[in-house]
């Protein structure tokens, strides 16, 4: 066995190794790099037999688009459009895919390597793919998890301090003059000033959309600022997105409705597609058809069928976890 | 881990008449074509053949064989998927441009690779890394195009090499095994 856990304990090493690497080629293709970036990252690729490993790998990647790029006869124009339409066609988060992929039992050595942490596992609060889940809190406060979302509570005589490790939630806060409560994601802090508001991780930011009272949002770096009332802003670390008015759709998942404002059918289909197993592929024709209504989130296969029914599309389902849809016309 | 040769010819040949029949079926109701039906249902004996099984009954072969066949479905539809975004790009390019089928399959089978290296990233970091690799435009102009700051575009670019990195690492291991 120490073969086997020597051969992890390489590959961990190489892993982070890879990052590194991945962040010099980053910085490298920045055109407004810093003089001496060249200087440093030499001396990061001498520093050891491992970084210069690793760098090769990365070179490799990068090799791979070379052979579109130089090819002399045009094929660049083309390939970079099909690379970009699949991706704009692609309704499916990371975690559906994966989802869809252990369904279809293939693959998991590859997949789990990119799978969410198993810390997730141990979360306090826990709600399954396609689950909506009301909790009443110790100090009378309510949340609710959307579906797939992990969160921790730690409650303190000095702080209400709740943890959300995965997902989004809804939370309507009691009042306690004594002890703030705060909702930390791996983006921010947010201090409620009395008030309802939802939490969304998303990846490589937070959103957060406030429905009643004020919310206090600090994302490091002494950059903070405080979100009212209807307002709905994005954050990663240390960087703000747009102040928007904030989405009704963002409160409406509290009462398992899915609210669609003339928004593109694509980005329907990626919410719904978080609260059911499988995966949904869509036409490019018919992905930017705009879409109104509401739909019933704890029955995503009744909604699919009201899409169905009121826009000029069909659906099929050849096999129970894919699902095609495309113009009716065709 | 198996161990190799639990599969001699003699256990393939009882598999393949007892399971080719059902197999077909399935997958010519799930492709609804014939051709390709055969051509993968050929393929999930093949997988059998180069990595072989042991199965205490017959019910275990028909699993395996069944998620084998699942799994050469999706990887048909993505190939399909690619092939035709690939025909509508070339479709709307304004000039004259026709490659040798020998060109076509080798940038099929690139655009295949990348695409599945691609698809496991979320879609701005993904389109980042494309818009950086293969359109070589600065951060500055992708940060316009994906309404972000350029600092976040540079993390879009380090995560993406970072993953496709450890894809080909993982796909390499597998490959091993």
């Amino acid at each position: 066995m120490t073969g086997v856990e020597k051969k992890q304990d390489q590959a961990a090493v190489s892993k982070q190794h890879l990052k590194e690497a991945a962040e010099w080629y980053a910085a490298l293709a920045d055109e407004t790099l810093a003089a001496d970036i060249k200087q440093q990252w030499q001396r990061w690729i001498s520093a050891s037999s491992a970084h210069g490993e690793a760098w090769a790998r990365i070179e490799s990647v990068a090799k791979r688009f070379d052979q579109l790029r130089d090819d002399g006869i045009g094929t660049r124009a083309p390939a970079s459009e099909t690379l970009h339409s699949l991706q704009e066609r692609r309704v499916t988060r990371r975690r559906t895919l994966k989802t869809m992929l252990v369904l279809a039992g293939i693959g998991s050595a590859t997949w789990l390597s990119l799978s969410e942490s198993p810390y997730l596992q141990m979360a306090d609060y826990v709600s399954a793919k396609g689950e909506i889940k009301e909790l009443a809190l110790s100090d009378g406060s309510k949340a609710w998890l959307n579906t797939s979302s992990h969160m921790d509570v730690h409650y303190t005589t000095e702080q209400r301090l709740i943890h959300l490790l995965s997902g989004d939630i809804f939370i309507d806060t009691a009042a306690d003059s004594n002890r703030p409560l705060i909702v930390e994601t791996s983006h921010g802090r947010l201090r409620a000033l009395g008030t309802r508001f939802s939490v969304a991780e998303e990846g490589d930011h937070t959103v957060l959309a406030v429905f009643e009272g004020r919310v206090e949002v600090d994302i490091g770096q002494g950059l903070n600022r405080i979100i009212d009332t209807g307002e709905q802003i994005s954050f990663s670390k240390e960087t703000w997105g747009v102040l928007r008015g904030a989405d009704p759709a963002r409160q409406a998942w509290v009462s398992h409705v899915l609210l669609a404002n003339d928004i593109p059918l694509v980005d329907l289909l990626s919410q719904l597609e978080r609260y059911r197993f499988g995966y949904i592929y869509v036409e490019p024709e018919v992905a930017q058809m705009r879409v109104m209504g509401s739909f019933p989130l704890d029955e995503p296969d009744v909604a699919l069928e009201m899409l169905a029914a009121s826009l000029d599309i069909s659906i099929d389902k050849p096999i129970p976890w894919w699902v095609h849809i495309r113009s009716k016309n065709k | 881990m198996t161990t190799p040769s639990s599969v001699h010819g003699e256990q393939l040949h009882t598999l393949y008449s007892h399971h080719h029949g059902w197999l077909f079926n399935l997958l010519k109701r799930r492709l609804g074509c014939a051709e390709d039906a055969a051509d993968l249902a050929q393929d999930a004996f093949i997988r059998l053949l180069l990595r072989p099984q042991e199965f205490d009954n017959s019910g275990g072969a028909r699993a395996y064989l069944t998620t084998v066949a699942k799994g050469l479905c999706v990887d048909l539809w993505r190939r399909r998927e690619v092939e035709k975004a690939w025909l509508d790009a070339i479709a709307a390019k304004p000039e004259v441009f026709a490659p040798s089928p020998e060109h076509t399959a080798i940038v099929l089978e690139t655009l295949y690779d990348l695409n599945h290296m691609l698809r496991g990233l979320p879609q701005k970091v993904a389109k980042a890394f494309i818009f950086s690799q293969l359109d070589g435009l600065p951060y500055r102009e992708i940060a316009v195009r994906l309404d972000v700051s350029e600092r976040m575009v540079k993390k879009y670019m380090a995560r993406a090499m970072y993953e496709c990195a450890v894809f080909e690492l993982d796909a390499a291991d597998e490959i091993i095994k």
